[in-house]
């Protein structure tokens, strides 16, 4: 008995070192119960961060696929870092397409965290946008030799067409661009008191009967109206204005249009008198015309317009009669007042005197729209305010078609020649022989020639600062790696395709070489007479494009697209057009890629 | 017999002496120890709080400004009118449908702003938005809140900066908290 006493004495020692455990261990458990409770929130937190940044990610690897591939329809359970995600793409119209990115990022204990983020991916359209199969600056187009359009037709100026001429869709011919001055010689005025400088009399005798000055217009735009700074002594009679050609530095005697000056329109003070031409043709840019003002003469009633000593670099005055000869002003040199406006027209289509001249369309959707349209057997509505020699009476609901702009901006130009700067720089000249080249990006200083039967592959924008000549059977083709994406070679000179030259895409659908050139030949100094692009036959998939000069189209060229400021077609040329092209995507460049489109983001 | 003699003699005046001092002495050293725990308890616990606090507040900012259309200057609640400034944020929302497409040309609107230590979430929707609206209170531990705004005119902010401090008292101990964080809006 005295032995287990005495152990339970020596038990006492326990009870106390429990109790004092399980105090200690009060505050411990309730202490990690809280951080485990803190740790579980926090990885929640980081989970859901995580889950929005990979939700991200999967919108952003979309945007990737789209561009690589347009038909893209996303992709499940793509791992990444801790999650995962899972795309989805549906189709909004041909220009957006909506994206819908889940991500799931697991937390351990069995559970997940989702996140899911919608986005709108969108193109440019509306800076690489062919509707039209051929479209035209206000220099419009001229349409002959029983040439063909497969394709719908927008010209912001007339279109002329001759017997013959099919537009397979519908054409539509915009008024040109509003009035503006084009050329002037009006400074100094006004003129208080005349001097042999700065006044020129005609009208007077014979031999300054009429007043001629020379002049050369900036664009390819309608003549409207021409005003000069005049007075009359006395009451001479009405003026004949006339636009003629020029003969070997004086006035000729092709017309191209006449006017009226009206006596009772000037007065015995000088003042701006304005002459309205009846009817509105484009003049050339690069050739030189003349103004002249033709009458009688008598020595009391007559008329002086206000001059300076070569004041106006385009032209000279000259006086003498007109259909016989012509002198200098004396002194030498002058320059009559005047102005010249262009634009401010109407539009036209066709411009024959019989209903076979054009026809336009293949179905009753396919209409003919323009202010005036003359000589046309269409196969749908006629929307026009007058017409002559049609098949059909214009159908006025509609008022005249607007100007619209072509495809390309200068900034996409500039913007693919600097993407082709991405390649660096060739100096001088380049030329592809039988042996075939690859090429891209690159800036090539000089001309192309390609020629001998060989093969330019482009594997990358090209940036030609000179010519460009397809001749003997030279090929472009894209490389394979632009997949269904399209390429361009931009040049600055002109384009001469010859002899065959061919063009193909990268053998994938969809994928087009794109030849444009910035030139404004043939009005631009050094064009030696060549039109920004000349074709003369083969051409294949390819769009070409001049926006700011001529495309001459002869022979029977098949191509996909052709813009220019304007356009000829002659000797039966052909355009197939492919409504595939209506909203084009570069590999890179201008209006090339879907992007994210601000304001279509949602956190689900 | 001799044995149940001693025993009930009871404890010597010695012996009680030295038990009551072991029991003293284990009573100040478990008091003591249990304060430590108690303070540390605490403390972690504030700082806990604090920070996950700080978390929420970055969170919710975060996910209402990646949306946002813009910083508006300017707009009237239900309760009341705010304007954005360095201390409050209004932001416009496209609205949305149950599915998730914006609505066209229709918006949602959210303010955050502070009050005392509180800082809140306030967001009015149009009528046929889907997103959920009310009033909610982030945080309770907000000593400072600060925006800055990548550009003078509020239409054209697309980034913003977040400077949150925080701080949360235990026992006569203040425990501050720090978050710096830039915001961009997606849907600018």
């Amino acid at each position: 008995m005295k032995n287990i006493f005495l152990k339970n004495q020596k038990g006492q020692i326990v009870i106390f070192g429990l109790i004092f455990f399980s105090l200690m261990l009060i505050p411990l458990t309730g202490l990690l119960q809280y951080v485990s409770v803190y740790v579980s929130s926090e990885h929640h937190t980081i989970a859901k961060a995580q889950a929005l940044q990979i939700a991200e990610a999967g919108i952003d690897k979309a945007a990737y696929e789209i561009n690589q591939n347009p038909n893209y329809a996303g992709e499940s359970n793509t791992s990444l870092g801790n999650g995962s995600f899972t795309t989805s793409v549906s189709t909004i119209d041909s220009e957006h397409k909506r994206i819908a990115s889940v991500a799931n990022v697991p937390l351990g204990n069995g559970k997940t965290i989702t996140k899911t983020i919608m986005a709108t991916l969108g193109i440019d359209s509306s800076a690489i946008s062919f509707r039209y199969g051929i479209q035209t600056g206000n220099g419009g187009f001229v349409m002959s030799g029983g040439s063909t359009i497969n394709g719908n037709v927008y010209s912001n100026g007339n279109i002329s067409a001759t017997t013959g001429v099919h537009i397979t869709g519908s054409a539509i011919a915009a008024n040109p661009p509003a009035l503006d001055v084009d050329q002037a010689n009006d400074t100094p005025t006004p003129i208080s008191s005349c001097t042999s400088s700065t006044c020129i009399t005609f009208a007077n005798a014979t031999a300054t009967q009429d007043f001629a000055q020379s002049f050369k217009i900036s664009e390819a735009l309608p003549l409207n109206n021409i005003q000069f700074y005049i007075k009359k002594v006395g009451s001479p009679g009405n003026e004949t204005i006339r636009i003629v050609n020029d003969n070997s530095g004086s006035p000729g005697t092709d017309v191209l249009m006449t006017g009226t000056l009206s006596s009772s329109t000037v007065t015995t003070s000088f003042g701006w008198v304005t002459v309205t031409m009846p009817s509105n043709p484009v003049l050339d840019p690069q050739q030189t015309y003349w103004i002249v003002i033709d009458g009688s003469s008598n020595s009391t009633k007559y008329y002086i317009i206000g001059a300076n000593a070569n004041g106006y670099s385009n032209g000279a005055a000259k006086i003498g009669k007109y259909g016989g000869t012509w002198n200098n002003t004396s002194p030498s040199g002058l320059d009559g007042y005047f102005k010249i406006y262009l634009g401010g027209g109407t539009s036209m289509i066709g411009g024959n005197t019989y209903t076979t001249g054009v026809y336009v369309g293949t179905t009753a959707e396919d209409t003919a729209w323009a202010h005036t349209v003359q000589g046309a057997t269409v196969t749908g509505t006629i929307y026009c305010q007058t017409s002559s020699y049609t098949n059909k009476p214009c159908n006025t609901s509609l008022p005249d078609p607007t100007p619209q702009p072509l495809p390309f901006s200068e900034n996409n130009m500039q913007d693919l020649k600097d993407d082709a700067l991405t390649g660096g720089t060739i100096s001088g000249d380049y030329h592809v022989n039988w042996a075939g080249a690859t090429l891209g990006p690159k800036h090539i200083t000089g001309n192309l020639l390609i020629d001998g039967g060989g093969t330019l592959t482009v594997s990358g924008t090209l940036w030609i600062e000179g010519t460009i000549t397809l001749t003997g059977g030279g090929k472009v083709k894209l490389a394979s790696s632009y997949g269904s994406n399209s390429g361009a070679i931009i040049s600055d000179g002109y384009v001469v395709l010859t002899g065959g030259s061919d063009f193909a895409g990268s053998g994938y659908s969809g994928s087009y070489p794109f030849l444009i050139t910035t030139s404004s030949c043939p009005a631009a100094p050094g064009c030696n007479g060549n039109s920004a692009i000349y074709l003369s036959g083969g051409a294949g998939t390819v769009a070409l494009v001049a926006q700011n000069g001529n495309v001459n189209i002869e022979g029977g060229s098949s191509l996909k697209a052709v813009v220019g400021k304007q356009i000829t077609m002659s000797g039966g040329a052909t355009l197939y057009y492919d409504a595939g092209l209506i909203n084009e995507n570069f590999l890179s460049g201008p209006g090339g890629s879907w992007s994210y489109v601000p304001g279509s983001y949602v956190i689900q | 017999m001799a044995n149940i003699k001693l025993k009930k003699k009871g404890f010597t005046l010695i012996e009680t002496i030295i038990a009551i001092t072991i029991f003293a002495i284990l009573c100040f050293v478990l008091v003591n120890v249990y304060l430590k725990y108690y303070n540390a308890y605490h403390t972690q616990q504030a700082i806990i709080s604090v920070a996950g606090s700080a978390s929420t507040v970055a969170n919710e900012l975060q996910n209402a400004t990646l949306q946002a259309k813009q910083v508006i200057i300017s707009h009237t609640f239900s309760s009341g009118t705010y304007n954005s400034n360095q201390n409050v944020l209004v932001l416009q929302m496209p609205s949305i449908d149950s599915y998730g497409n914006i609505l066209s040309d229709k918006y949602d609107y959210v303010v955050f702003y502070a009050s005392g230590m509180d800082f809140y979430r306030l967001i009015e929707v149009d009528g046929s938005s889907s997103r959920d609206q009310g009033l909610k209170k982030l945080s309770d531990t907000v000593s400072t809140i600060y925006f800055f705004y990548n550009d003078s005119d509020f239409s054209k902010v697309n980034e913003i900066t977040v400077d949150i401090n925080m701080q949360k008292t235990s026992g006569h101990q203040t425990f501050p908290y720090n978050l710096d964080q830039k915001l961009y809006l997606r849907n600018l």
